[in-house]
């Protein structure tokens, strides 16, 4: 078996909860309520119009409560909101803070984890497969199968895509206040070097043993993915001593602490890099003189996927949710929340068109994109890199 | 005429199935599991067990683990003495001082912070402690300070969500104890001449220790563990030993290290708490040494 890739392993996220996360909760408390009421009314609307064919003719039916297992502030949650009305069921969204926790929760709960909808990175589905944690996609169930831009079909991680159905992807790079760092920062190896200087104690590097890695590996034109015994040696002797006394916080959610004035400079995923202008415009505060950075030379590329648990009880809820979610103006509403490229088609001109602040921080040009690379999750540095990651955190809280 | 009676015990069964099920059995299984090894990245099932060993002790117990452990017993024991230096005049007053409606009214306001969730009750500190936050708004715009304090991502920070997260578990056993002291005895130190300080060390302290010792077992053992607190506050430098185990078992997807970090864990926690504990009973009886009274026998 080829090895398995990974992406980016987001964490913390239902440890930090910003205030709109915080704002949604209180939502999907209130939607479980309305949720309730809609489903009959649904139901009375179907029948009455039911001899119009607009699309619904073709829509799975679906009813109940759908289960979905996420990542922090990753919907937009007027459409969470809205899904009782447009299909019929209620969305019960629980959050995840990495893929290995997502893997995790689902192994120990083989059979009864109890949720219907996960959204996890290309590179984990190999395991997910080979665990038979996932079920085999019914595509005739999901009608708009062919909103997706065939570029993101048929990734080495699921060929076929008989389990996973492409959602978004995006990238990582940091943002600073250049108001503190005058210089001008483009590359990795500004972001360790202003880290040890005039952002020392004011950095958060994400936090993920990939993404603490990662940067160091892309600063010294390694591949992140290395084998080499030598090149993790190298990068704990610099992230231990170089780096780590530097750091403030490990924080995978940056954007609600920077504006808040924790951070000077946060290693970030591009769409949640965009939000911490909101947040700093929210908070009152000047988000001008902050920049936001691609990591340079070489950085991350990640995909998500929603895929639908082998033990999911409501397996057509979630086949109307992501047919749903595959119609272009939905789609193109749950990106301009969370800012992170959508896969279906058009959804860029929708986004260009409306004039989406901060495009260049959603959209990742092809010249960008041809210094991106996924990852790949290997039997042989998973140990090594977990403790490289924990001398770290060790080293930064000393 | 006899009656049937039950067994003794009986009463106790249930709470005694609870706690074989659902406290013993697992630590038991995460006992077995830490001589395990994890199965090839996609591979069914979380733990093989085909092959026993402390490898996975030995793979853990590393110069960072012990560093972050003793940064946690740190954190968590200086915690532990502001809890009793505050707890302990809280349950005091409430138990001693305050007329019976207003004991139940602060009862009520020392739980109240429990209604909310854990998690929700911590993040709120940002708000008031973070660098555009309540109180440094509040320094700045009153001129008492020029630049705001950098609390948030500091060690003070984390005591300070620590001690007002677990305080109430401090209050309650002592108030407990100091609630069930007759007022009888106060009195009667009071008729054999003793003063308020005086009758407070030697009667109401040593009444109300076992409510102490159990406070302090109440707040120490959950802290040792508790890394959310830390790392919603702490920052970097909240590290404790909870994250490193998480690290271990789902970050590197190792569940049987990190059931041996846990085991480690365990028992270095007793130890700590044993230690402690020999060590009060051991000044106890001295004190009790010194301050002996020998009342001579009238003939």
């Amino acid at each position: 078996m080829e090895d398995i890739r990974i992406l980016a392993p987001r964490q913390f996220h239902s440890q930090i909860v910003s205030r709109r996360n915080f704002l949604a909760l209180g939502a999907g408390a209130g939607l479980v309520l309305i949720g309730c009421g809609d489903d009959k009314e649904a139901t009375g609307t179907a029948s009455a119009t039911g001899d119009e064919p607009t699309g619904a003719a073709s829509a799975p039916q679906a009813s109940g409560t759908v289960a979905l297992y996420t990542w922090g502030d990753y919907h937009d949650p007027d459409l969470v909101a809205e899904a009782g009305d447009a299909l019929g069921i209620t969305m019960n969204v629980q959050f995840y803070a990495s893929n290995e926790e997502l893997i995790a929760k689902l192994e120990a709960t083989r059979g009864s984890s109890g949720f219907d909808l996960i959204v996890p990175t290309g590179p984990y589905l190999p395991q997910l497969i080979s665990k038979e944690l996932l079920t085999k996609l019914d595509k005739s169930k999901i009608p708009n199968w062919g909103n997706i831009d065939p570029a993101y079909l048929g990734k080495g991680w699921d060929p076929g895509n008989e389990y996973a159905v492409p959602r978004d992807w995006g990238t990582t790079g940091f943002i600073y206040d250049s108001s503190v760092i005058t210089r001008e920062l483009t590359t990795w190896t500004d972001y360790f070097d202003a880290a040890a200087n005039e952002a020392s104690g004011e950095t958060s590097a994400l936090d993920t043993t990939d993404n603490i890695l990662g940067p160091y590996f892309w600063a010294n034109g390694i591949s992140w993915n290395t084998e080499e015994s030598a090149d993790l040696d190298a990068a704990e002797e610099f992230l231990v001593n170089e780096f780590a006394p530097h750091i403030k916080a490990f924080d995978s959610y940056p954007s609600t602490a920077l504006a808040e004035g924790a951070y000077n400079m946060s290693m970030a995923w591009n769409g949640d890099a965009r939000q911490a202008y909101v947040r700093l415009e929210e908070a009152g505060r000047d988000p001008e003189p902050w920049k936001w950075v691609v990591g340079a030379p070489m950085t991350e590329l990640w995909m998500d996927h929603y895929a639908i648990p082998a033990d999911a009880k409501n397996p057509d809820g979630s086949y109307a949710w992501i047919n749903w979610m595959l119609e272009p103006d939905i789609a193109f509403r749950d990106l301009s929340y969370i800012g992170y490229n959508m896969t279906v088609k058009g959804t860029d001109k929708l986004a260009a068109d409306a004039e989406l602040p901060r495009l260049d921080m959603i959209f990742i040009t092809d010249e960008q994109l041809k210094d991106m690379e996924e990852g790949i999750i290997s039997d042989k540095t998973q140990n090594r890199k977990v403790e490289i990651y924990n001398a770290v955190k060790a080293a930064a809280g000393a | 005429m006899r009656r049937l009676r039950a067994p003794k015990y009986l009463l106790a069964l249930p709470s005694f199935v609870w706690y074989g099920f659902f406290f013993a059995l697992p630590v038991l299984l995460m006992v077995v599991n830490s001589f395990g090894y994890k199965p090839a990245v996609g591979e069914k099932g979380y733990v093989r067990l085909d092959k026993l060993s402390f490898d996975n002790y030995r793979d853990v117990w590393t110069d960072d683990f012990r560093s972050v452990f003793f940064s946690t017993m740190r954190i968590a024991g200086t915690a532990t003495l502001l809890c009793v230096v505050i707890g302990l005049p809280v349950a005091y007053y409430i138990a001693i001082k305050a007329g019976p409606r207003m004991k139940g009214l602060m009862l009520l306001l020392v739980i109240v912070p429990f209604w909310m969730s854990f998690f929700v009750r911590t993040s709120a500190w940002k708000i008031v402690l973070s660098e555009f936050g309540v109180l440094n708004t509040f320094l700045v715009d009153n001129g008492i300070r020029n630049a705001p304090i950098d609390i948030i991502g500091t060690r003070s920070a984390v005591m300070l969500a620590l001690v007002y997260n677990y305080l109430p578990l401090m209050v309650f056993p002592i108030f407990v104890s100091l609630d069930r002291i007759e007022p009888a005895l106060r009195e009667a130190s009071k008729d054999l001449g003793a003063g308020r300080i005086r009758t407070f060390l030697s009667v109401t302290a040593p009444l109300a220790a076992p409510g102490i010792t159990a406070g302090a077992i109440l707040t120490f053992i959950p802290m040792a563990g508790d890394y959310v607190t830390a790392t919603i506050l702490g920052g970097a430098k909240g590290n404790m030993i909870g994250a490193s185990i998480y690290n271990f078992a789902i970050q590197g997807q190792d569940v049987p290290k990190g059931a041996a970090a846990a085991a480690i864990l365990i028992i270095l926690i007793l130890t700590v708490v044993l230690s402690a504990g020999l060590i009060v009973a051991a000044i106890r009886y001295v004190l009790k040494q010194l301050r002996r009274v020998d009342i001579p026998e009238s003939t």
